[in-house]
């Protein structure tokens, strides 16, 4: 909200210079955005009178005029056309030589041939008011020549707070709450106009009110109005915090709302039919024209006012077009109510609009609050809109009684760290407006506090705790260190796997990448899935690619590969992240290889060492589409691919991307990749490790080659060699995979090496023979496999 | 067998020192390690014959000797200002085993981590906590109650699926939303927990925003909050100096201001005083010179909370701060755009 300097400056005559002001109300009580000084230089700026007008002998769009700046002489000035001017109108001319804002240079030229002494200003051009494209007139009266600066309310300071900052505080949104507030941050005497009791008149309406819980209190003032313009300090000060001037009445209701902070509201009486007011709910499918030029149909959950059952207002929010006000008004029905938040906020969000008014009653308003600010309007009325009052009618049901805190001394001392003095407790609550009675009892002082009306968010004791400390200066608090018993938390061991997986890929040389939880329609389409329905949806998505939660991190890591490709030959990244269910929500680990000799290998491999450091126990098969149904087939290269498991549960499965996902992505390089559940790692990575005995004799490496048919998967060698095994083999390893040369058609030749160690001796020649013969005769047997000649 | 290997290097070294020229030294060379008739070469490969206890014992002399002649044969050559020493290039760029470089953590969670570490050497739990949560969690049982203004603070994703989690509580409404904070644990947590609790959680909200160099509509937070008899501002101080201090390896100035969070009361903003020019410097890119950084939001825990989580009133008290763990990095690393750590670039990766 913005506030006016000088207008607070009313109430608080000591009020401090606009830093401090900024500065310490921000260290006590609310952030200030900024604090405008104005501060526009506009010294050459003066009053003119345009005395004679011609148009430019070589421009059509051009006007030459003569302008009385106050000066002996005066000044030819060529102006063009946004604003009609007319002999006698009396504007703002910037006087050659001067600079006016934005850093524009007025010098003395010549345009097409004329000359110019200086520029006829718009407001937008000064920075001035509403900074409208168009020119302030002034009255005739107004002496030429004078400097605008005077004349024009230019360097009135304004505050802008932030309205966040102050969601709490609904006694803060005008000009006598957050005087009231410096007065007491400042500790400075407080003056806040005095308002004459309501008027003694007798009621005129006839006013029903069908829940007070949605409307505590209604005030209806009948007046006679001559409507005209407002005062010079009414509609300054409204321009000044950014409020249109309309006419006297309207803008003495909103004068009312930036004062007082009370909403308020003007009925045209003539355009009622009868005296009766009805506060109620809205039918289900009811209308009402309202002031925004729209017609809005209602629910159960909008309150209206009604006239004759008719709804001229939406209470709290906005007006009715029907009953408005306007220049022919003469007779008008004041509203000032009280309003429920809860019930001004439902009805603000079905009409679609967060009004002003409706911003002041969402906080929390006291009905207290009408009767001064009604008192206010009236007087305003009164004496700026020569009205005069019909009759008043106050229905007022029940007085809320005011709020009492009991806060022990005890309590505010353990929860802000430190003993304020009863005295000092005393004085910063009373600069609130607060009662205070300092009692003993057993456990020491307590302090029985009576908040003031207009405080409606001083309900617990923490909020006085709140308002002590902060008057007082929080950062006057002195730190003390965190004590407690010393425990040892349990630490989440997911997160502890997480980490491991974050260093161990980075050592081998993976980048880990953050991507959104979020993709779109069109990336499920890519990835080749049929399980779009299963995915959950975000209600309001800031655009399509972002409406589906993830349910794997795969699409966004292939698009990662898309964007960085041709940066790079070889792209391997790796993330860590949630994926979304209905029934759960799970941590996933998926890695992309791409581009590079042999990327699925290097996936897997990157895949089982990881699964080894974690000190997991795990076997691969591979699987195909016919074992296992799945939606996500698609994006498997042959749909194949490799299940890794621990004790019968799957951890996960590596893949080959399909050509026609690769497509879909537009990647460039044959691309590989893995997925693994962070919990089921999480459930098989063991603590547990126990070293196995370092055999004393040596080991013997035996290099194989095989001729096998190409559709021979390596897998079925390694589970012949493996049962043949017996204790002396070590490990396999695959040494070479080779096509061409000396190798039939449709055959390949594969080359491993196996490393054979006893634990009881040397091995001998003739032992370590013996095994690959019987091995080779194994190989031929069951797979067909010829050795290969060197 | 280790006489002849005393021998030979006796022999060696009596040879060495009686020359100086480059092609006498490689005789010498070829003399010794030749791959055919060297002196040593020879008796190397008649170690294959000997047992193993002799292998043992041999074997490792003979290596130590091999490497002795290389290095002497080596200083020999360069006092001798010989051409045949490789040359070198010290000026050439490192690399890392043969085609391999290290990957790349990402910088949150390199923050995340240094985060981590400080505090749980201050004996916190961490936890991360679901991203998809109820509306309880995320705003009800944090005082926001249904409907309040003080939702509006918070730009909300909605859930339109139907969730059918296990959770430990009943809700009032099966509504869910993608966290808006990751001040969703404070409840999860203590409603399990028996104070003293105290417990960080790092992770990733989401608010409905369009986003701009300092605005993404997925960012990064670490919440913390600690629970205990006596928990008070003071120490709420201290304890987030202690963890600036940690992170910029300095004193740091720290300043509290009144803010509004309705899970706290009172509640802060809280500003450190720039460390990167000492508020001097008008054109530094943290504080623009005025001094104050505004770095996190923090409180003393609502009593509503407390309630939410099962405790009498006025049993425990408590503190609670979140800390904006993407704009800290943006801090500590100038990373000048936020968008930079969603967008997978490795370009902006691989500079961490
Ligand atoms: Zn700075």
């Amino acid at each position: 909200m913005i506030y006016s300097y000088n207008w607070l400056r009313e109430y608080v005559a000591d009020i401090p210079e606009a830093k401090k002001l900024m500065t310490e109300l921000s260290l006590h009580s609310v952030e200030v955005e900024e604090i405008d000084e104005g501060g526009i230089e506009l010294g050459n700026v003066v009053v003119g009178e345009l005395i004679e007008r011609r148009t430019h002998p070589n421009a059509d769009s051009l006007n030459i005029g003569i302008f009385d700046v106050g000066e002996p002489e005066p000044r030819q000035i060529i102006f063009g056309g946004v604003a009609a001017l007319k002999v006698g109108d009396k504007l703002p001319v910037a006087l050659a030589p001067t600079i006016i804002p934005d850093e524009i240079k007025i010098k003395e030229r010549k345009l097409r041939g004329e000359l110019s002494q200086g520029m006829c200003c718009l407001k937008s051009e000064l920075g001035i008011l509403d900074r409208e494209e168009a020119v302030h007139f002034f009255e005739p009266d107004v002496i030429n020549g004078t400097p605008i600066i005077g004349v024009l309310p230019l360097n009135e300071t304004v505050i802008d707070i932030d309205n966040k900052s102050m969601t709490h505080r609904a006694d803060l949104f005008c000009h006598t709450g957050i005087a009231r507030e410096i007065s007491a941050v400042f500790n400075l005497s407080l003056n806040l106009p005095k308002t004459a009791p309501l008027p003694k008149v007798k009621p005129t309406l006839d006013i029903k009110i069908a829940d007070t819980n949605d409307c505590p209190r209604y005030i209806g003032i009948e007046l006679s109005v001559n409507l005209g313009k407002s005062p010079d300090f009414i509609s300054q000060r409204l321009q000044a915090c950014g409020v249109k001037s309309i006419n006297n009445v309207v803008d003495i209701t909103n004068y009312i709302m930036l004062e007082f902070g009370e909403p308020t509201h003007a009925f045209d009486a003539d355009k009622l039919s009868g005296n009766s007011i009805e506060v109620r709910r809205a039918r289900t499918g009811e209308t009402i024209a309202t002031l925004d030029h729209e017609t809005k149909t209602l629910t159960e959950d909008v309150l209206l006012i009604t006239n004759n059952d008719k709804a001229i207002a939406v209470a709290g929010v906005i007006g009715g077009t029907e009953s408005s006000v306007t220049d022919t008004t003469t007779r008008i029905i004041l509203e000032v109510a009280n309003f429920s938040a809860l019930t001004v906020r439902r009805s603000a969000k079905i009409v679609g609009l967060r009004t002003d008014g409706a911003l002041r009653w969402e906080k929390g308003l006291s009905p207290e609050l009408a009767e001064p600010a009604a008192a206010r309007a009236v007087e305003l009325l009164l004496e700026y809109a020569g009205a005069k009052v019909i009759g008043l009618t106050d229905v007022y049901p029940k007085k809320p009684e005011l709020t009492q805190i009991s806060l022990s001394a005890d309590y505010l001392s353990r929860l802000s760290g430190f003993e304020f003095e009863p005295k000092v407790v005393q004085k910063l609550l009373t600069a609130l407006g607060c009662k205070v009675v300092t009692k003993k009892s057993k456990t020491g002082k307590v302090y029985n506090v009576e908040i003031p009306w207009w405080r409606t968010d001083l309900v617990i004791r923490e909020d006085l705790v709140e308002e002590i400390v902060r008057l007082y200066g929080v950062n006057k608090i002195p730190e003390q260190q965190l004590i407690g018993a010393l425990s040892v938390p349990n630490q989440d061991l997911e997160l502890e796997i997480i980490s491991k997986i974050q260093d161990h890929l980075v050592r081998c040389g993976l980048t880990e990448t953050y991507n959104y939880s979020f993709y779109g329609a069109d990336d499920i389409i890519k990835m080749g899935w049929d399980d779009q329905v299963d995915h959950l949806s975000i209600q309001n998505p800031l655009s399509e690619d972002l409406r589906y939660l993830r349910t794997s991190i795969l699409p966004r890591l292939l698009d990662n590969i898309r964007t960085n490709q041709m940066q790079s030959s070889s792209i391997q990244l790796f993330e860590v992240g949630h994926l979304y269910f209905s029934d759960r929500e799970v941590r996933q680990l998926a890695l992309v290889i791409s581009g590079g000799a042999e990327p699925y290998r290097v996936a897997r491999g990157l895949a089982e060492s990881l699964l080894s450091a974690l000190n997991i126990n795990f076997t691969t098969s591979v699987i195909v589409e016919e074992a296992s149904k799945c939606p996500r087939w698609g994006m498997y290269q042959g749909k194949q691919a490799l299940r890794f498991e621990s004790a019968g549960e799957k951890l996960g499965t590596a893949g080959i991307l399909s050509a026609q996902v690769q497509s879909n992505w537009d990647i460039l390089r044959g691309t590989a990749f893995v997925t693994l559940s962070i919990p089921i790692l999480a459930k098989y990575s063991s603590t547990k490790r126990a070293m196995r005995p370092i055999s004393i004799f040596p080991s013997v490496p035996l290099d194989l080659s095989v001729i096998v048919d190409e559709s021979v998967p390596w897998g079925d060698i390694e589970a012949v060699v493996r049962s043949h095994g017996s204790d002396l083999l070590q490990s396999i390893e695959v040494i070479d995979i080779y096509r061409g040369e000396a190798i039939p058609v449709g055959k390949k030749s594969l080359s491993f090496r196996v490393i054979l160690q006893s634990q009881q001796q040397t091995l001998e020649m003739s032992a370590m023979e013996k095994w690959r013969d019987g091995l080779v005769v194994d190989l031929g047997k069951k797979l067909d496999a010829t050795l290969r000649d060197k | 067998m280790k006489q002849s290997l005393s021998k030979i290097e006796s022999a060696f070294l009596e040879e060495i020192s009686q020359v100086s020229d480059a092609d006498k030294i490689e005789e010498i060379r070829v003399s010794y390690l030749g791959r055919k008739a060297g002196q040593l070469t020879v008796l190397l490969r008649g170690l294959k014959d000997l047992s193993i206890e002799e292998k043992k014992l041999i074997g490792p002399a003979a290596n130590l000797l091999r490497q002795k002649i290389e290095s002497t044969l080596t200083e020999a050559l360069q006092k001798a200002g010989s051409s045949a020493v490789p040359e070198f290039d010290l000026s050439l760029p490192g690399k890392i085993s043969q085609d391999k470089s290290l990957g790349h953590l990402h910088p949150i969670t390199q923050i995340n981590r240094e985060l981590i570490r400080i505090f749980q050497s201050m004996g916190f739990q961490v936890l991360e906590g679901p991203e998809l949560d109820n509306d309880y969690y995320n705003f009800e049982g944090l005082n926001f109650p249904f409907d309040h203004p003080a939702r509006d603070i918070q730009d909300t994703f909605f859930i339109d699926s139907k969730i059918t989690r296990e959770e430990p509580r009943d809700f009032t409404r099966n509504d869910w939303v993608m966290r808006t904070q990751t001040s969703n644990m404070q409840v999860r947590v203590l409603e399990q927990a028996e104070p003293p609790v105290r417990c960080i959680i790092p992770g990733r909200v989401f608010r409905n925003e369009a986003i701009d160099a300092t605005h993404e509509h997925t960012f990064y937070q670490l919440e913390g909050f600690v629970v205990d008899e006596n928990i008070n501002i003071g120490q709420l101080v201290w304890t987030l100096k202690e963890i600036f201090r940690q992170i910029f390896k300095q004193e740091v100035k720290l300043r509290l201001r009144p803010g509004f969070f309705p899970f706290v009361e009172p509640g802060y903003e809280v500003d450190m005083f720039c460390v990167f020019c000492g508020g001097s410097d008008v054109s530094c890119k943290v504080c623009k010179g005025l001094g104050w950084v505004e770095m996190l939001g923090a409180g003393m825990i609502h009593p509503n909370v407390l309630a939410a989580a099962g405790y009498d009133a006025g049993r425990y008290t408590g503190f609670a701060f979140g800390i904006g763990t993407g704009r800290l990095a943006m801090l500590k690393y100038n990373i000048p755009d936020y968008r930079l750590y969603m967008q997978g670039d490795l370009r902006f990766l691989e500079q961490f």
